[in-house]
């Protein structure tokens, strides 16, 4: 008896860019987004936006080493664009970051950015006498895709209490908004290095 | 030789309730309509049903809501996880961002799992403060190798539901092939003050 030998069954998906892909096909289509996360994306449409499939994307994760040295001005880092209208009203990003720095008691100020540069601050501490950070920073739309919340921005790590106010923002996430890493020295002879990180989004 | 076109694969759709058992779909892909804010793919192993990837966010709500007027332990939030979702090995994961009324009077927070429509469930998280004005959360509620029986971490002190403690692990025995709510309570000392919850999210793992 001869053995026949079939094709491996494939998921066939069209593949697009976020900015390429259909604006109006059947409920249900599902799709490759080839420009969000590490590798290709599915996404799904729900008969008003593309949604990521089970309620999560990771939207990048790096281990980079980018530091800033021998300058006292506030330093971009590294800049991950949050797509425009992939986060829905109830949609959230969790950046869980590390840092290393000199150890000293000169600031070393480490931030992210959401928006611009320069511009919403949900993460910002001046560290001085220790060499590592590792930190948890989350931004949810508050039931609308132009207003954000978070943790108060000089949490160490970014969970547990705390009595400064929460971080509020009024960013239209239907247009591209970026998340921004930025570091600044007290001293010009040391340096800050944002080691890595890890941003998922989740609705 | 002639090639063979085989069709696209597609997935069913059904409600989490219709699913057939895991054991007649082993390495079958479904999309459940009802789990998560716009439905997901689970995949079985041929014993329980896992999400595709391995998690699946079911909830996730960026509306505030809060108790005042009342030194009753009052459920701020709530969600229902539905029944026969957590297999043996699963694990609920809950971030959530609490406000408060920053002033002496003391508050507590709490998480707990119960009954469907009750707050008299185990304690997964306990903080009792003060001079504060927000908390950054997490909360974990895993099964203990059985679909009967769960465990979490220890129970009083810790806001931020991470780090040490001298709780002992936290454990229950409830059966997960039924509902249960998971419920976000707050209680105060002082009817004129406030606690929320200003976002949350549960995530299944497994």
């Amino acid at each position: 008896m001869s053995v026949v030998n079939l094709p491996i069954k494939k998921l066939a998906l069209n593949k697009y860019t976020w900015s390429t892909k259909p604006t109006n096909p059947q409920i249900g289509t599902r799709i490759v987004i080839t420009d969000i996360g590490p590798v290709d994306e599915i996404f799904k449409w729900n008969g008003s936006r593309w949604y990521p499939i089970n309620g999560q994307v990771n939207l990048g994760t790096l281990s980079i080493n980018a530091s800033v040295t021998a300058t006292t001005t506030n330093t971009q880092l590294h800049e991950v664009v949050v797509p425009g209208g992939l986060m829905s009203p109830n949609g959230y990003i969790e950046i869980v970051h590390s840092w290393t720095y000199t150890n000293s008691a000169n600031s070393k100020t480490l931030r992210i950015y959401f928006g611009t540069f320069g511009g919403i601050s949900y993460y910002g501490r001046s560290e001085t006498t220790t060499t590592f950070a590792q930190v948890y920073t989350s931004i949810k739309n508050r039931n609308d895709v132009a207003s954000q919340i978070g943790i108060n921005s000089a949490m160490y790590s970014g969970v547990g209490s705390t009595s400064g106010s929460f971080v509020t923002s009024t960013l239209n996430t239907s247009t591209n908004q970026s998340i921004i890493f930025a570091a600044q020295l007290a001293s010009a002879g040391e340096t800050a290095t944002l080691k890595g990180f890890k941003i998922t989004y989740r609705e | 030789m002639a090639e063979i076109n085989l069709p696209e694969i597609k997935t069913s759709s059904l409600l989490w309730a219709n699913r057939p058992e895991a054991s007649s779909a082993k390495g079958e892909v479904y999309y459940f309509t009802d789990i998560g804010p716009n439905g997901s793919y689970w995949i079985s192993n041929g014993e329980f049903w896992s999400p595709v990837n391995g998690e699946v966010t079911l909830f996730s709500s960026g509306v505030e809501t809060s108790i005042t007027g009342t030194l009753l332990e009052t459920t701020i939030a709530a969600y229902t996880l539905p029944g026969g979702i957590m297999s043996k090995i699963g694990s609920i994961d809950l971030y959530v961002l609490f406000s408060s009324t920053n002033s002496a009077n003391s508050k507590t927070l709490r998480v707990r799992h119960s009954d469907v429509g009750s707050i008299a469930g185990i304690q997964y998280y306990n903080t009792g403060f003060s001079t504060i004005s927000s908390i950054q959360a997490f909360c974990s509620i895993k099964s203990n190798n059985s679909t009967i029986q769960q465990k979490g971490y220890g129970l009083y002190g810790v806001s931020s539901g991470l780090g040490l403690t001298a709780s002992i692990i936290v454990t229950n025995n409830r059966d997960m092939t039924l509902p249960s709510d998971i419920t976000l309570t707050g209680q105060l000392s002082n009817t004129g003050e406030f606690l929320g919850v200003a976002a949350w999210s549960v995530i299944y793992r497994g």
